[in-house]
């Protein structure tokens, strides 16, 4: 952004079409030249001008992408800002090449009963104590632990858990465990026996994807928005049931049938579709319709609403929204606590074969990758007198010890960094393929830093040590 | 007559292994084992100035192979569009052709005691459909075409784009399967997965391996024909006893 402004290589005419704050902007990043951000980013200045020249003459065919999993070290906001900033500077929302604007996608209603109002409010701080996380953005897992471990702002004595592996997808596993041993009722609706059904008073064992109706997939954000259905190729195996049908089921049991006015999956899935134009038929048949798409700021019309969400309808480089709440206005820099002597920051990510902790028990992508491995650079592996594929032990900053996992030793990764594929290491013992197979990166999460503005929760800020298998340190 | 070959772009494939297990699927391979597979090649460099990329193999449908002349029993052929193919009805599963493969493309699945592999999805082809791997690609990294249609994306990628055999001066029969990447990523390629110079097993092995199962069978039976005599005698012999 200092290149491009002070160079003035940006997109003039479109910041002063569609920005407000430039003047801001502008005097703010004259503090961040190349040469300040070379030691921290370990990329040349030189580097840093070649590649906001480069950037400058594709524009606004240039897009940034902020990557799949953006909650790292608690002031992600402020990263991810950075990076719509630049895209602005560039021209590139709204135009080819560029960031597609989204295209709504007219929806069918089904009027609901309203919901009884409650005094207390949210448990999670969605919306109260991170007012920017709103309910719509389906809340905090993490704020909903703490509310639970506190009994602040109430006292929580139950979870139905859906969707999620709570134990291995929620960092502070120590924490979600003696929330769950607080509760007093816990129902876990899965499609497998992970971990959590251990800890359950009730499971609530639902089919797999290939055998139940859900509701529609509505995609806005891509360059021609498109609605796709999925339907059960098989009938439910054993006492499997749908998620739809077990909703229904526990609402009408619950005296709550008012909410689910709707007869079965044909119905409801007709009504959500019954604006678009198409019919059931057609759409179960073909599995996915595309519509037409106004991804280009030009091919914009009034049905499509206004091009930037924002207040002023404009992009807002200079934020009023959080100068009111009291954060920086534009994004600022905090520095990065390094890994303390001996250790490596343990950074996470997937494997293209896995989903989540959700594929691992899968037998033809278990037999792909029935385990990860922790990388670490070639010379650090010398450094601790480990070898490429010796197994080992990784003991975090609060002593948390992982299973033993094998060493990938690379010269692909930071030598500050040891990195593993996340959702191994599975706890449940009816994951017979995949219990115990590899380390768990969450069971060494037991650290996070949460962002002040939008209240998640950053992961990469433990630090892990080496231990031979038998748990000496190396 | 068309001549059938693949083109896999090495600069599109992301190392995702859809192609596997799309296969898998539809040939109900057995874990273990693959009839396409893909591998990482490199990492060669240092951080972070690296080279990596990803090697998918599978039956290249050679124009001249070396496992058809190795199958004792005719059941390994090509057909006449070029495809090798196994027919599982002469199949003995006696791997002969499997260690004459120079790209170690076959395997013998020990479910059904027959060698499998790769056919580019005959029977799907047949159909009209593109073979499994093909379909769900979600890079377009494999393109399957007919070499002698000019207008076909196959034959582009071949004769004006330059896709490239995996072959060495050593190994050189005529590969179907083409390979479309950067000269470094081509040199990684061949640095790992270059052909072997195919094995060759005596017919007097196979002829005698086969035999051993003919002489655990002869005495097998031998056995349960006299259990059953055996058996039969009690039970007759009761018969008379209660008479």
């Amino acid at each position: 952004m200092n290149v491009l402004i002070s160079e003035n290589l940006y997109d003039n005419e479109y910041i002063s079409q569609y920005a407000t704050g430039m003047k801001e902007l502008e005097e703010h990043v004259k503090q961040f030249p190349p040469e300040w951000a070379e030691p921290i980013t370990e990329i040349s200045a030189a580097q840093i001008r070649d590649t906001a020249h480069a950037m400058a003459e594709a524009k606004p065919a240039v897009a940034i992408h902020p990557g799949r999993h953006v909650t790292w070290y608690g002031d992600d906001t402020q990263r991810a800002r950075a990076m719509a900033i630049l895209t602005a500077l560039l021209g590139a929302y709204g135009r080819k090449g560029g960031m597609f604007l989204p295209t709504k996608v007219k929806q069918g209603r089904i009027p609901l009963p309203s919901f009884p109002e409650s005094e207390r409010g949210r448990a999670d701080g969605a919306g109260s104590k991170y007012p920017l996380a709103t309910e719509e953005s389906q809340g905090l897992t993490q704020g909903l632990v703490q509310a639970t471990l506190t009994a602040n702002p109430y006292p929580i004595k139950g979870w139905v858990v859906y969707g999620q592996s709570v134990l291995e997808s929620i960092p502070q596993r120590q924490n979600t465990l003696k929330a769950i041993e607080q509760l007093e009722f816990m129902a876990v609706v899965d499609v497998l026996p992970v971990e959590q059904v251990n800890y359950a008073d009730i499971v609530l064992p639902e089919a797999t994807y290939l055998e139940r109706y859900d509701p529609p997939h509505i995609v806005t954000t891509a360059k021609r928005p498109y609605v796709a259905v999925r339907q059960p190729a098989i009938e439910p195996l054993y006492e499997s049931k749908p998620g739809w049908w077990i909703a229904k089921q526990m609402a009408s049991r619950l005296g709550l049938s008012d909410y689910f006015p709707w007869k079965d999956p044909d119905d409801h899935l007709s009504r959500l579709i019954q604006p678009l134009g198409i019919n059931l038929a057609e759409l179960k048949s073909l599995g996915a319709v595309a519509f037409d798409g106004h991804p280009y700021i030009d091919d914009r019309t009034e049905a499509d609403g206004p091009v930037f969400p924002t207040q002023s309808g404009k992009i807002e480089l200079f934020s009023s929204v959080l100068k009111d709440l009291k954060f920086d206005p534009l994004p600022q820099f905090t520095a990065v606590e390094p890994p303390p002597q001996g250790y490596l920051r343990l950074i996470y990510g997937r494997a293209p074969m896995h989903s989540f902790s959700r594929s691992e028990n899968n037998s033809w992508l278990n037999d792909l990758m029935p385990e990860n491995q922790v990388w670490v650079h070639t010379q650090i592996a010398a450094k601790f007198g480990v070898q490429d594929g010796q197994r080992i032990i990784l003991e975090n900053q609060d002593g948390a010890k992982s299973l033993p996992i094998a060493v990938r030793a690379t010269e692909a990764i930071r030598s500050d960094c040891a990195y593993m594929v996340h959702g191994f290491g599975a706890q449940g013992q009816g994951l017979t393929k995949a219990y115990k197979k590899g380390a768990s990166d969450t069971q060494l999460i037991t650290r996070v830093a949460i962002d002040p503005i939008m209240g998640a929760t950053g992961m990469r800020v433990n630090f892990v040590r080496v231990l031979s298998a038998d748990g000496e340190r190396s | 007559m068309p001549r059938f070959a693949m083109v896999i772009d090495q600069e599109r494939c992301v190392g995702c292994q859809s192609c596997t297990v799309a296969c898998k699927s539809e040939w109900d391979v057995p874990n273990g084992f693959a009839r396409t597979r893909v591998r990482q090649t490199g990492v060669v460099g240092s951080f972070p100035k690296l080279t990596t990329s990803f090697y998918v193999s599978q039956c290249n449908h050679c124009d001249r192979p070396t496992c058809v002349p190795a199958c004792p029993t005719g059941a390994t052929y090509q057909d006449k569009t070029g495809i090798v193919r196994v027919n599982r009805d002469l199949c003995i599963g006696c791997g002969a052709c499997v260690a004459a493969c120079p790209y170690g493309a076959r395997y013998v699945n020990a479910k059904i005691g027959k060698v499998d592999k790769c056919d580019f999805c005959a029977s799907r082809l047949e159909n009209g459909l593109q073979p499994a791997c093909v379909a769900t690609c979600p890079a377009h990294a494999k393109v399957f075409g007919n070499l002698e249609d000019s207008s076909s994306e196959a034959f582009q990628l071949v004769y004006r784009q330059g896709a490239h055999r995996v072959e060495t001066t050593q190994v050189a029969i005529g590969p179907n399967v083409y390979y479309a990447g950067k000269p470094e990523h081509t040199e990684l390629l061949m640095a790992g997965f270059a052909p072997q110079l195919p094995r060759t097993i005596a017919p007097g092995k196979i002829w005698s391996s086969l035999l051993n199962k003919f002489v655990f069978l002869a005495v097998g039976a031998t056995f349960l024909g006299q259990a059953v005599a055996f058996f039969r005698q009690l039970s007759v012999g009761e018969k008379q006893f209660e008479d």
